[in-house]
């Protein structure tokens, strides 16, 4: 941590950051700063100088900082301003595969044993205060997540942790792997009442999901009125407290059950499709490998940003990562998604690369308190186009969302030009196999997929700037610059 | 399921205990729920006791693999008694003592 002079007023809050009364995070010229409040000022002292944000920090546990000036001319006494390294691309829960959630659910327990260490304890454990560092490493990105610890206080974030990582893990590796989707709608975590309708009876002999999510459930429902007695009863002694050694074997509990939790990406769509064959023969797809790097290229000036639509397992979205640009893989299948992330945290896996769970034709929207809580997808998109230029992949992707999702051409030719300046398109014509096999349990009522459409309608949107057929196939390669 | 299977010991232990609930105040920002309150002073004896007797047990194997260590070589040596081990590998070694997770190996 290093001081800088940097002279920064108190703009608005973003609009995500307004639960915690101990500080806020805002933006100025595209810089993200963190702002201690008066509230939050003693716990953050404890933090910097009683050892925990060194520690965490040393782990890669914790986003680093550092403290800037408030430019009021108190700098000694005013609360600080912090500036953390920034997230190049900020994505949420239920855009996570099983392995990054639990990921995230097992450093946000480690945290919490480190804050214990150093007398503090999280005051939440929300999935949405860890982030993916460098493509695929989670990392703690709330600096005043922390208070002093209490002897004897039970972990105040536990339903919390229980919510938003337990039940989806659970869910996802006991149940049906799509509850993941649950996230989407219960933005505070999947309720533990809910989890114990949906689990499997068998799960109530699993010693992680009894206490935590079955017997949650029913202390939930037997104190759900106990609010008003908390509050009337506040001379009263506590009725209980939980020991120091109680609370870490409750997170060791909760570790174990987490480690215990598995799930085997197989059997869904993509999750196996190089396996599998594709269409390609191997030196076709060697020469697609080939053509997408000698495109990429040739975006000038180079991409800051590469978003990867229907990127499979991440094949190609590693050509652009392994150049050093920051890469996020999209895909609608989990399994494909799975296999990326496992890849990437694989020794040697690359780097900058983030995989994330999407489904284009139901991407994830603006959400929560005034619908700008969590942030869609194309809004993240276009707020990374504002830091440089980004470039986007649709490689075997067109077919799909013109034939499979009877998205007429022009309408796709929008949208990518509202997502990113430069693309790289590849074109599947209606005779190629993959399409046929679309086409094979349903009427053509596409007369206007033809490869002379497809450049009409992007030609509207876009100048057309290299096109290369793929041999061995009835492929095009297409490179595309937006009009401005 | 055999009874003198840790995992299922475990399983009873945390049963039988969770149902001694009480509650105590909250001051945070955040609700932690007054069940879920109740939950942890209702069990903490019980996650309490099991981690000691983890940590009890993992005690117990570095002694056993230290003393087998110690012998390696010499002669064949006899694994532990059988109930022994399938605690020891069924707890996991105290993540406080030796982090595990991929999260932990780049932990300080």
């Amino acid at each position: 941590m290093s001081e800088q002079s940097e002279s920064v007023s108190v703009p608005a809050a973003e609009s995500s950051s307004f639960r915690d009364p101990s500080g806020y995070v805002f933006q100025r010229d595209g810089v993200l700063y963190r702002q201690v409040n008066p509230a939050g000022r003693d716990a953050y002292a404890q933090l910097m100088q009683g050892g925990l944000y060194d520690a965490l920090t040393g782990g890669n546990l914790l986003i680093p900082h550092e403290e800037v000036a408030t430019g009021k001319g108190t700098s000694q006494d005013a609360p600080p301003v912090l500036r953390p390294e920034r997230i190049p691309f900020v994505s949420y829960p239920y855009e996570w595969c099983f392995r990054q959630l639990q990921e995230a659910a097992l450093i946000t327990l480690t945290i919490q044993r480190e804050a214990l260490r150093f007398g503090m304890s999280l005051k939440d454990a929300s999935a949405y205060n860890i982030q993916f560092r460098h493509g695929s490493e989670a990392i703690h990105i709330d600096t005043l997540s922390f208070e002093p610890y209490r002897e004897g206080s039970p972990w105040v974030a536990y339903r919390q942790f229980c919510q938003h990582f337990l039940a989806p893990l659970a869910l996802i590796a006991n149940a049906e792997v799509r509850l993941g989707h649950l996230l989407r709608i219960f933005l505070d975590g999947i309720p533990v009442e809910v989890a114990a309708r949906l689990l499997p009876l068998r799960d109530r002999f699993s010693a992680a999901l009894l206490p935590h999510i079955f017997l949650h459930s029913n202390a939930q429902q037997r104190h759900a009125n106990d609010g008003a007695l908390f509050q009337s009863g506040s001379s009263a002694p506590p009725l209980g407290t939980v020991s120091r050694v109680a609370l870490l074997g409750l997170l060791d509990s909760l570790e174990s059950g987490i480690r215990r939790l598995a799930w085997k990406p197989s059997g869904t769509e993509w999750g196996d499709y190089y396996e599998g064959g594709t269409n390609y023969v191997e030196a076709a797809f060697t020469e697609k490998k080939t053509r997408v790097a000698q495109l990429l290229r040739e975006i000038a000036p180079a991409p800051i940003l590469v978003l990867d639509l229907g990127s499979n397992t991440g094949v190609f979205s590693r050509i652009a990562a392994e150049r050093g640009i920051y890469t996020v893989a999209l895909d609608s299948d989990p399994a494909a998604v799975e296999k990326n992330f496992r890849a990437c945290r694989s020794p040697g896996g690359t780097a900058n690369l983030l995989p994330l769970v999407q489904d284009l034709t139901n991407p994830s929207p603006d959400l929560g308190w005034a619908l700008s809580e969590r942030r869609s997808l194309f809004d993240r998109c276009r707020e990374a186009a504002s830091h440089g230029v980004t470039a986007a992949f649709a490689l075997a992707l067109i077919h799909h969302l013109a034939i499979g999702n009877n998205v007429p051409l022009p309408r796709i030719a929008a949208l990518f030009a509202d997502l990113a300046a430069h693309w790289i398109v590849e074109w599947v014509p209606k005779e190629d196999s993959q399409v046929q096999r679309l086409l094979a349990t349903r009427p053509d009522i596409f007369p206007d997929y033809t490869q002379a459409a497809f450049e009409g309608a992007f030609a509207a949107a876009f100048h057309i700037e290299s096109r290369a057929a793929i041999s061995g196939t009835q492929r095009t390669l297409y490179r595309l610059r937006r009009r401005e | 399921m055999k009874i003198t299977s840790p995992r299922t010991l475990e399983t009873l232990v945390v049963f039988s205990g969770v149902w001694i609930a009480a509650s105590s105040p909250a001051r945070a920002y955040l609700d932690p729920g007054s069940g879920s309150y109740a939950m942890q002073v209702g069990i903490a004896g019980v996650f309490g006791a099991l981690f000691s007797l983890k940590l009890f047990w993992s005690k117990v194997k570095d002694a056993l693999s230290l003393s087998r260590g110690k012998t390696a070589g010499k002669a064949k040596v006899r694994s532990a008694s059988p109930a022994g081990s399938a605690v020891a590998a069924s707890f996991s070694v105290p993540s406080s003592e030796v982090p595990a997770s991929s999260a932990h190996e780049r932990a300080v």
